[in-house]
Protein backbone atom coordinates (compact mmCIF):
# COMPACT_ATOMS: atom_id res chain seq x y z
CA UNK A 1 0.00 0.00 0.00
CA UNK A 2 1.52 3.46 -0.62
CA UNK A 3 1.69 6.07 1.23
CA UNK A 4 -0.65 8.62 -0.31
CA UNK A 5 -3.34 5.83 0.10
CA UNK A 6 -2.37 5.40 3.89
CA UNK A 7 -2.53 9.03 4.70
CA UNK A 8 -6.05 8.87 3.17
CA UNK A 9 -6.79 6.10 5.12
CA UNK A 10 -5.52 8.00 8.27
CA UNK A 11 -7.04 11.06 7.53
CA UNK A 12 -10.55 9.93 6.90
CA UNK A 13 -9.70 7.20 10.25
CA UNK A 14 -9.10 10.45 12.55
CA UNK A 15 -12.05 12.21 11.22
CA UNK A 16 -14.67 9.71 11.72
CA UNK A 17 -13.14 8.99 14.80
CA UNK A 18 -13.16 12.78 16.28
CA UNK A 19 -17.08 12.81 14.99
CA UNK A 20 -17.82 10.13 17.30
CA UNK A 21 -16.19 12.05 20.20
CA UNK A 22 -18.07 14.39 19.07
CA UNK A 23 -21.43 13.43 19.29
CA UNK A 24 -20.74 10.72 22.07
CA UNK A 25 -19.28 13.23 24.69
CA UNK A 26 -19.09 16.44 23.80
CA UNK A 27 -22.13 17.69 21.99
CA UNK A 28 -23.76 16.96 25.47
CA UNK A 29 -21.45 19.05 27.40
CA UNK A 30 -21.50 23.07 27.76
CA UNK A 31 -18.39 24.93 29.37
CA UNK A 32 -19.49 27.71 31.38
CA UNK A 33 -22.79 26.63 30.30
CA UNK A 34 -22.65 28.08 27.41
CA UNK A 35 -19.62 27.09 24.73
CA UNK A 36 -19.71 23.76 23.09
CA UNK A 37 -16.16 22.29 22.72
CA UNK A 38 -16.64 21.22 19.04
CA UNK A 39 -13.29 19.04 17.82
CA UNK A 40 -14.48 18.56 14.00
CA UNK A 41 -14.39 22.44 14.13
CA UNK A 42 -11.09 22.60 15.45
CA UNK A 43 -9.60 19.61 13.07
CA UNK A 44 -10.89 21.68 10.75
CA UNK A 45 -8.98 24.74 11.08
CA UNK A 46 -6.06 23.07 11.86
CA UNK A 47 -6.59 21.10 8.77
CA UNK A 48 -6.72 24.91 6.95
CA UNK A 49 -3.35 25.88 8.92
CA UNK A 50 -1.65 22.76 7.32
CA UNK A 51 -2.86 21.70 3.83
CA UNK A 52 -2.88 23.12 0.46
CA UNK A 53 -5.96 24.51 -0.89
CA UNK A 54 -7.41 21.48 -3.25
CA UNK A 55 -6.69 19.22 -0.26
CA UNK A 56 -8.10 21.34 2.49
CA UNK A 57 -11.66 21.87 0.97
CA UNK A 58 -11.73 18.25 0.12
CA UNK A 59 -10.83 17.02 3.60
CA UNK A 60 -13.31 19.72 4.56
CA UNK A 61 -15.51 18.14 2.25
CA UNK A 62 -15.22 15.25 4.37
CA UNK A 63 -15.02 16.34 7.55
CA UNK A 64 -17.99 18.45 7.22
CA UNK A 65 -19.86 14.61 6.00
CA UNK A 66 -18.95 13.27 9.24
CA UNK A 67 -20.71 16.00 10.96
CA UNK A 68 -23.83 15.58 8.47
CA UNK A 69 -23.60 12.31 9.44
CA UNK A 70 -24.82 12.49 13.31
CA UNK A 71 -26.79 15.81 12.84
CA UNK A 72 -30.15 16.21 11.41
CA UNK A 73 -29.03 19.40 9.95
CA UNK A 74 -29.98 19.32 6.17
CA UNK A 75 -27.58 16.55 4.75
CA UNK A 76 -24.64 18.52 3.20
CA UNK A 77 -24.82 21.48 5.35
CA UNK A 78 -21.84 21.04 7.15
CA UNK A 79 -20.16 19.56 4.40
CA UNK A 80 -20.76 22.71 2.41
CA UNK A 81 -19.60 25.08 5.55
CA UNK A 82 -16.73 23.31 6.38
CA UNK A 83 -14.98 22.98 3.10
CA UNK A 84 -15.54 26.52 2.17
CA UNK A 85 -13.95 27.48 5.69
CA UNK A 86 -11.02 25.03 4.83
CA UNK A 87 -10.41 26.39 1.75
CA UNK A 88 -10.35 29.93 2.69
CA UNK A 89 -8.30 29.48 5.58
CA UNK A 90 -5.36 27.38 3.24
CA UNK A 91 -5.62 30.01 0.52
CA UNK A 92 -4.92 32.22 3.52
CA UNK A 93 -2.15 30.44 4.10
CA UNK A 94 -0.17 30.40 0.94
CA UNK A 95 0.12 34.46 1.14
CA UNK A 96 2.06 33.96 5.05
CA UNK A 97 5.55 33.40 5.10
CA UNK A 98 6.23 31.48 8.56
CA UNK A 99 3.60 33.08 10.35
CA UNK A 100 4.97 33.07 14.40
CA UNK A 101 2.60 31.32 17.17
CA UNK A 102 1.08 33.75 18.14
CA UNK A 103 -0.48 34.96 14.69
CA UNK A 104 -1.61 31.35 14.38
CA UNK A 105 -3.23 31.82 17.62
CA UNK A 106 -5.70 34.73 16.52
CA UNK A 107 -5.81 33.09 13.61
CA UNK A 108 -7.47 29.92 14.41
CA UNK A 109 -9.88 32.27 17.26
CA UNK A 110 -10.72 33.95 14.37
CA UNK A 111 -11.40 31.37 12.31
CA UNK A 112 -13.27 29.75 14.78
CA UNK A 113 -15.62 32.73 15.75
CA UNK A 114 -15.85 33.48 11.80
CA UNK A 115 -16.93 29.46 11.15
CA UNK A 116 -19.34 29.64 14.25
CA UNK A 117 -20.83 33.11 12.52
CA UNK A 118 -21.34 31.41 9.51
CA UNK A 119 -23.17 28.30 11.74
CA UNK A 120 -25.59 31.05 12.79
CA UNK A 121 -26.07 32.60 9.87
CA UNK A 122 -27.11 29.02 8.58
CA UNK A 123 -29.71 28.30 11.24
CA UNK A 124 -31.13 31.90 9.76
CA UNK A 125 -31.42 30.30 6.38
CA UNK A 126 -32.86 27.30 7.57
CA UNK A 127 -35.45 29.71 9.69
CA UNK A 128 -34.32 28.35 13.26
CA UNK A 129 -34.74 31.55 14.80
CA UNK A 130 -30.88 32.04 16.77
CA UNK A 131 -31.22 34.41 19.46
CA UNK A 132 -30.95 38.24 18.44
CA UNK A 133 -27.15 39.56 18.60
CA UNK A 134 -26.35 40.80 22.02
CA UNK A 135 -23.73 41.52 24.98
CA UNK A 136 -24.44 38.10 25.81
CA UNK A 137 -23.73 36.85 22.13
CA UNK A 138 -20.56 38.70 22.02
CA UNK A 139 -19.42 37.47 25.04
CA UNK A 140 -20.20 33.90 23.78
CA UNK A 141 -18.24 34.57 20.78
CA UNK A 142 -15.38 35.76 22.77
CA UNK A 143 -15.32 32.66 25.04
CA UNK A 144 -15.23 30.44 21.79
CA UNK A 145 -12.51 32.19 20.34
CA UNK A 146 -9.96 32.17 23.69
CA UNK A 147 -11.11 28.67 23.49
CA UNK A 148 -10.73 27.61 20.40
CA UNK A 149 -6.67 29.26 19.83
CA UNK A 150 -5.80 26.92 22.79
CA UNK A 151 -7.48 23.95 20.85
CA UNK A 152 -5.96 24.84 17.88
CA UNK A 153 -2.39 23.96 18.70
CA UNK A 154 -3.22 20.32 19.54
CA UNK A 155 -5.33 19.63 16.44
CA UNK A 156 -3.00 21.47 14.07
CA UNK A 157 -0.12 18.60 15.96
CA UNK A 158 -2.82 16.30 14.93
CA UNK A 159 -3.92 17.54 11.26
CA UNK A 160 0.14 17.37 11.28
CA UNK A 161 0.46 13.56 12.08
CA UNK A 162 -2.61 12.80 10.06
CA UNK A 163 -1.43 14.24 6.71
CA UNK A 164 1.87 14.02 6.59
CA UNK A 165 4.43 11.18 6.50
CA UNK A 166 6.47 13.11 9.86
CA UNK A 167 5.15 14.29 13.00
CA UNK A 168 6.53 18.32 13.42
CA UNK A 169 7.12 20.29 16.53
CA UNK A 170 6.98 23.36 14.46
CA UNK A 171 3.39 24.84 14.17
CA UNK A 172 5.15 27.93 12.49
CA UNK A 173 6.29 26.30 9.26
CA UNK A 174 4.29 27.25 6.21
CA UNK A 175 1.82 25.04 4.30
CA UNK A 176 3.97 25.00 1.09
CA UNK A 177 7.03 23.72 3.28
CA UNK A 178 5.21 20.81 4.84
CA UNK A 179 2.97 19.78 2.10
CA UNK A 180 6.20 20.08 -0.48
CA UNK A 181 6.06 16.23 -0.73
CA UNK B 1 0.63 29.60 -8.85
CA UNK B 2 -2.49 31.03 -10.77
CA UNK B 3 -2.97 27.92 -12.53
CA UNK B 4 -3.16 26.26 -9.01
CA UNK B 5 -5.75 28.98 -7.48
CA UNK B 6 -7.96 28.23 -10.48
CA UNK B 7 -7.88 24.81 -9.77
CA UNK B 8 -8.49 25.09 -6.49
CA UNK B 9 -11.57 27.55 -6.62
CA UNK B 10 -12.90 25.03 -9.34
CA UNK B 11 -12.81 22.07 -6.97
CA UNK B 12 -14.17 23.89 -4.47
CA UNK B 13 -17.48 24.98 -6.89
CA UNK B 14 -17.93 21.60 -7.18
CA UNK B 15 -17.94 20.69 -3.69
CA UNK B 16 -20.13 23.46 -2.85
CA UNK B 17 -22.72 22.21 -5.65
CA UNK B 18 -22.59 18.69 -4.98
CA UNK B 19 -23.31 19.58 -1.04
CA UNK B 20 -25.92 22.05 -2.21
CA UNK B 21 -27.41 18.70 -4.35
CA UNK B 22 -27.62 16.64 -1.41
CA UNK B 23 -29.19 19.64 0.66
CA UNK B 24 -31.75 19.33 -1.93
CA UNK B 25 -32.05 15.88 -2.23
CA UNK B 26 -32.23 15.47 1.75
CA UNK B 27 -35.11 18.56 1.89
CA UNK B 28 -37.08 16.64 -0.71
CA UNK B 29 -36.34 12.84 0.90
CA UNK B 30 -35.59 11.36 -1.66
CA UNK B 31 -31.43 10.98 -1.26
CA UNK B 32 -30.48 7.77 0.56
CA UNK B 33 -29.00 10.09 3.10
CA UNK B 34 -31.81 8.97 6.21
CA UNK B 35 -30.47 5.64 5.39
CA UNK B 36 -26.88 6.66 5.58
CA UNK B 37 -27.80 8.04 9.16
CA UNK B 38 -29.53 5.14 10.45
CA UNK B 39 -26.49 2.85 9.17
CA UNK B 40 -24.06 5.57 10.82
CA UNK B 41 -25.88 5.46 14.09
CA UNK B 42 -26.29 1.69 14.17
CA UNK B 43 -22.55 1.10 13.31
CA UNK B 44 -20.92 3.41 15.70
CA UNK B 45 -23.26 3.17 18.51
CA UNK B 46 -21.85 0.74 20.56
CA UNK B 47 -18.26 2.90 20.07
CA UNK B 48 -20.54 6.40 21.52
CA UNK B 49 -21.45 4.57 24.07
CA UNK B 50 -17.65 3.40 24.80
CA UNK B 51 -16.18 6.94 24.58
CA UNK B 52 -19.28 8.86 26.30
CA UNK B 53 -18.66 5.55 29.11
CA UNK B 54 -14.90 6.30 29.25
CA UNK B 55 -14.87 10.17 29.03
CA UNK B 56 -17.62 10.81 31.42
CA UNK B 57 -15.27 10.77 34.56
CA UNK B 58 -13.75 13.92 32.79
CA UNK B 59 -16.59 15.50 32.16
CA UNK B 60 -18.57 15.15 35.69
CA UNK B 61 -14.88 16.41 37.09
CA UNK B 62 -15.23 19.13 35.06
CA UNK B 63 -19.13 20.08 35.80
CA UNK B 64 -18.29 19.20 39.18
CA UNK B 65 -15.15 22.36 39.68
CA UNK B 66 -17.35 24.51 37.30
CA UNK B 67 -20.58 23.79 39.47
CA UNK B 68 -19.45 23.10 42.65
CA UNK B 69 -21.08 26.17 44.40
CA UNK B 70 -24.56 24.44 42.34
CA UNK B 71 -23.87 21.23 43.44
CA UNK B 72 -23.55 21.88 46.86
CA UNK B 73 -26.83 23.88 46.87
CA UNK B 74 -28.50 20.90 44.74
CA UNK B 75 -27.17 18.35 47.96
CA UNK B 76 -28.93 20.34 50.42
CA UNK B 77 -31.66 20.66 48.57
CA UNK B 78 -31.85 16.84 47.55
CA UNK B 79 -31.13 15.81 51.59
CA UNK B 80 -34.16 18.22 52.25
CA UNK B 81 -36.18 16.12 49.95
CA UNK B 82 -35.15 12.82 50.68
CA UNK B 83 -36.17 13.99 54.07
CA UNK B 84 -39.50 15.09 53.14
CA UNK B 85 -39.97 12.10 51.46
CA UNK B 86 -38.61 9.83 53.78
CA UNK B 87 -41.86 11.03 56.07
CA UNK B 88 -43.84 10.72 53.53
CA UNK B 89 -43.50 6.94 53.14
CA UNK B 90 -43.60 6.68 56.80
CA UNK B 91 -47.13 8.04 56.64
CA UNK B 92 -47.88 5.44 53.67
CA UNK B 93 -49.73 2.29 54.95
CA UNK B 94 -47.98 -0.59 52.37
CA UNK B 95 -46.16 -0.09 49.06
CA UNK B 96 -49.43 -0.35 47.05
CA UNK B 97 -51.12 2.77 48.01
CA UNK B 98 -47.59 4.19 47.65
CA UNK B 99 -47.36 2.63 44.01
CA UNK B 100 -51.41 3.90 43.46
CA UNK B 101 -49.94 7.35 44.51
CA UNK B 102 -46.71 7.14 41.56
CA UNK B 103 -49.04 5.80 39.05
CA UNK B 104 -51.92 9.14 39.93
CA UNK B 105 -48.48 11.28 39.47
CA UNK B 106 -46.83 10.37 36.50
CA UNK B 107 -50.15 9.29 34.64
CA UNK B 108 -50.52 10.30 31.08
CA UNK B 109 -53.74 10.81 31.03
CA UNK B 110 -54.69 12.17 27.74
CA UNK B 111 -52.95 8.92 25.62
CA UNK B 112 -55.81 6.74 26.43
CA UNK B 113 -55.73 2.99 25.52
CA UNK B 114 -52.34 3.39 23.29
CA UNK B 115 -49.62 1.45 24.89
CA UNK B 116 -46.29 3.43 25.30
CA UNK B 117 -43.05 3.33 27.02
CA UNK B 118 -40.91 5.65 29.32
CA UNK B 119 -37.35 6.42 27.67
CA UNK B 120 -34.44 8.79 29.71
CA UNK B 121 -32.67 11.27 27.49
CA UNK B 122 -29.73 10.66 27.02
CA UNK B 123 -28.18 13.67 24.83
CA UNK B 124 -29.40 16.93 23.74
CA UNK B 125 -28.02 18.32 20.55
CA UNK B 126 -29.55 21.70 20.07
CA UNK B 127 -27.43 23.84 17.63
CA UNK B 128 -28.08 26.58 15.26
CA UNK B 129 -29.65 24.42 12.34
CA UNK B 130 -31.29 21.76 14.37
CA UNK B 131 -33.36 20.46 17.57
CA UNK B 132 -32.70 16.71 18.50
CA UNK B 133 -33.05 14.54 21.87
CA UNK B 134 -31.27 10.89 21.76
CA UNK B 135 -33.50 8.22 24.12
CA UNK B 136 -32.31 5.39 25.59
CA UNK B 137 -34.92 3.26 23.56
CA UNK B 138 -34.74 2.15 20.17
CA UNK B 139 -36.40 -0.83 17.68
CA UNK B 140 -35.48 -3.73 20.27
CA UNK B 141 -38.37 -1.70 22.48
CA UNK B 142 -40.29 -1.82 19.60
CA UNK B 143 -39.78 1.79 18.59
CA UNK B 144 -40.63 3.14 15.47
CA UNK B 145 -40.00 6.22 13.23
CA UNK B 146 -42.77 8.49 13.56
CA UNK B 147 -44.04 7.50 17.08
CA UNK B 148 -44.68 10.54 18.86
CA UNK B 149 -42.56 11.67 22.27
CA UNK B 150 -44.75 13.07 25.23
CA UNK B 151 -44.22 14.02 29.23
CA UNK B 152 -47.61 14.30 31.15
CA UNK B 153 -47.80 17.93 30.09
CA UNK B 154 -48.04 17.73 26.11
CA UNK B 155 -46.16 16.79 23.01
CA UNK B 156 -42.44 16.67 22.85
CA UNK B 157 -41.61 15.83 19.70
CA UNK B 158 -41.26 12.37 17.09
CA UNK B 159 -39.36 9.90 16.83
CA UNK B 160 -37.42 10.43 13.48
CA UNK B 161 -34.57 7.75 13.30
CA UNK B 162 -34.51 4.26 15.34
CA UNK B 163 -31.04 2.37 16.00
CA UNK B 164 -31.43 -0.91 17.96
CA UNK B 165 -30.94 0.93 21.38
CA UNK B 166 -31.20 4.19 20.72
CA UNK B 167 -33.60 6.76 19.21
CA UNK B 168 -33.38 10.42 18.05
CA UNK B 169 -36.50 12.77 18.82
CA UNK B 170 -37.03 16.16 16.58
CA UNK B 171 -38.65 18.37 19.26
CA UNK B 172 -41.78 20.63 18.03
CA UNK B 173 -39.67 23.40 18.41
CA UNK B 174 -37.62 22.41 15.43
CA UNK B 175 -38.64 24.28 12.26
CA UNK B 176 -38.67 21.29 10.52
CA UNK B 177 -41.58 20.40 12.68
CA UNK B 178 -45.17 20.96 11.49
CA UNK B 179 -48.27 20.28 13.69
CA UNK B 180 -52.10 20.10 12.83
CA UNK B 181 -53.77 21.80 16.58
CA UNK B 182 -56.99 22.09 17.11
CA UNK B 183 -58.43 23.57 20.32
CA UNK B 184 -60.98 22.48 23.02
CA UNK B 185 -63.31 24.59 23.23
CA UNK B 186 -64.12 25.98 19.80
CA UNK B 187 -62.55 23.44 17.84
CA UNK B 188 -60.77 26.12 15.97
CA UNK B 189 -57.93 24.38 13.64
CA UNK B 190 -54.55 25.41 12.84
CA UNK B 191 -51.09 24.32 12.59
CA UNK B 192 -48.01 25.00 14.19
CA UNK B 193 -44.38 25.38 13.08
CA UNK B 194 -41.23 25.31 15.41
CA UNK B 195 -39.06 28.31 15.79
CA UNK B 196 -36.36 27.50 17.98
CA UNK B 197 -35.54 26.43 21.06
CA UNK B 198 -37.04 29.10 24.09
CA UNK B 199 -39.05 30.38 21.39
CA UNK B 200 -43.10 29.73 20.67
CA UNK B 201 -44.01 28.08 18.05
CA UNK B 202 -45.70 29.85 15.24
CA UNK B 203 -49.39 29.14 14.29
CA UNK B 204 -51.20 29.31 11.10
CA UNK B 205 -54.96 29.64 12.46
CA UNK B 206 -58.08 29.06 10.07
CA UNK B 207 -59.56 32.58 9.26
CA UNK B 208 -61.58 34.03 11.92
CA UNK B 209 -60.39 31.81 14.43
CA UNK B 210 -58.11 34.66 16.52
CA UNK B 211 -61.07 36.61 17.13
CA UNK B 212 -63.07 34.09 18.82
CA UNK B 213 -60.17 33.06 20.39
CA UNK B 214 -58.85 34.25 23.98
CA UNK B 215 -55.45 33.89 25.30
CA UNK B 216 -54.70 31.10 27.21
CA UNK B 217 -57.02 28.73 25.37
CA UNK B 218 -55.16 25.30 25.06
CA UNK B 219 -54.10 23.20 21.96
CA UNK B 220 -54.07 19.92 21.22
CA UNK B 221 -53.30 17.50 17.89
CA UNK B 222 -56.13 17.15 15.63
CA UNK B 223 -55.10 14.01 14.52
CA UNK B 224 -56.67 14.79 10.93
CA UNK B 225 -55.51 13.13 7.65
CA UNK B 226 -52.21 12.88 6.82
CA UNK B 227 -51.12 14.44 10.21
CA UNK B 228 -48.22 13.17 12.10
CA UNK B 229 -49.82 12.90 15.45
CA UNK B 230 -52.69 11.13 16.68
CA UNK B 231 -55.19 13.53 18.05
CA UNK B 232 -55.89 14.61 21.02
CA UNK B 233 -52.05 15.17 22.72
CA UNK B 234 -52.14 18.82 24.51
CA UNK B 235 -49.55 20.96 22.63
CA UNK B 236 -49.75 24.34 24.28
CA UNK B 237 -51.92 27.10 24.73
CA UNK B 238 -52.61 29.92 22.62
CA UNK B 239 -50.22 33.69 23.49
CA UNK B 240 -51.58 36.82 21.87
CA UNK B 241 -49.02 39.64 21.36
CA UNK B 242 -50.41 42.61 19.63
CA UNK B 243 -50.88 40.95 16.31
CA UNK B 244 -48.52 38.09 17.42
CA UNK B 245 -50.26 34.58 17.48
CA UNK B 246 -48.13 31.78 19.03
CA UNK B 247 -48.51 28.41 20.92
CA UNK B 248 -46.43 28.46 23.67
CA UNK B 249 -45.59 24.46 24.27
CA UNK B 250 -47.44 22.97 27.55
CA UNK B 251 -43.89 20.39 27.77
CA UNK B 252 -40.80 22.26 29.13
CA UNK B 253 -38.43 21.43 26.42
CA UNK B 254 -35.16 23.40 27.65
CA UNK B 255 -35.62 20.45 30.75
CA UNK B 256 -36.02 17.05 29.28
CA UNK B 257 -34.94 14.37 31.45
CA UNK B 258 -37.20 11.55 31.09
CA UNK B 259 -40.14 11.30 28.48
CA UNK B 260 -42.62 8.72 27.09
CA UNK B 261 -42.95 7.54 23.59
CA UNK B 262 -46.98 6.74 22.93
CA UNK B 263 -46.73 3.03 20.36
CA UNK B 264 -48.80 3.97 17.39
CA UNK B 265 -49.85 1.09 16.01
CA UNK B 266 -49.22 1.85 12.13
CA UNK B 267 -46.95 4.48 10.59
CA UNK B 268 -48.95 7.87 10.04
Amino acid sequence: MNTGRVRWLRALGVILAVAIVQVGTFDQTLLFDRVRLDLPLYLLVAIGFVSQSQEAAFLGFVTGLSVDLFQFAPFGVYALLFSVVAWGLAESQIRLLHPGPLFRTIQGAMAIIGATILMWFAGVIFEQDPPPFTNHTLITLLMIGAIGSVMVHPATQVARWMLHDRPSSDMTSAPTSATAR
Amino acid sequence: MANRTVSSRRIVLLLVVTALAMMTLDARQTGPFQGVREAAYSVTSPLRSAVGFILSPIGDTWQGIVHYDDLAAENDELRERVAELEGVVDRLPDREAELNELKIGTDIDFVEALPTIAASVTSDRRTSVERIIEIDRGSDDGLREGMPVVTGDGLVGRIILVTGETSQVQLISDPRTSIGVVSRGTRAIGVTTGDGDGVDLRVDLEEGAVDVLAPGVRFETSGLNASDYPGGIPVGRLVIDGVRVRIEPLADLDRLAFVTVILTEEDR
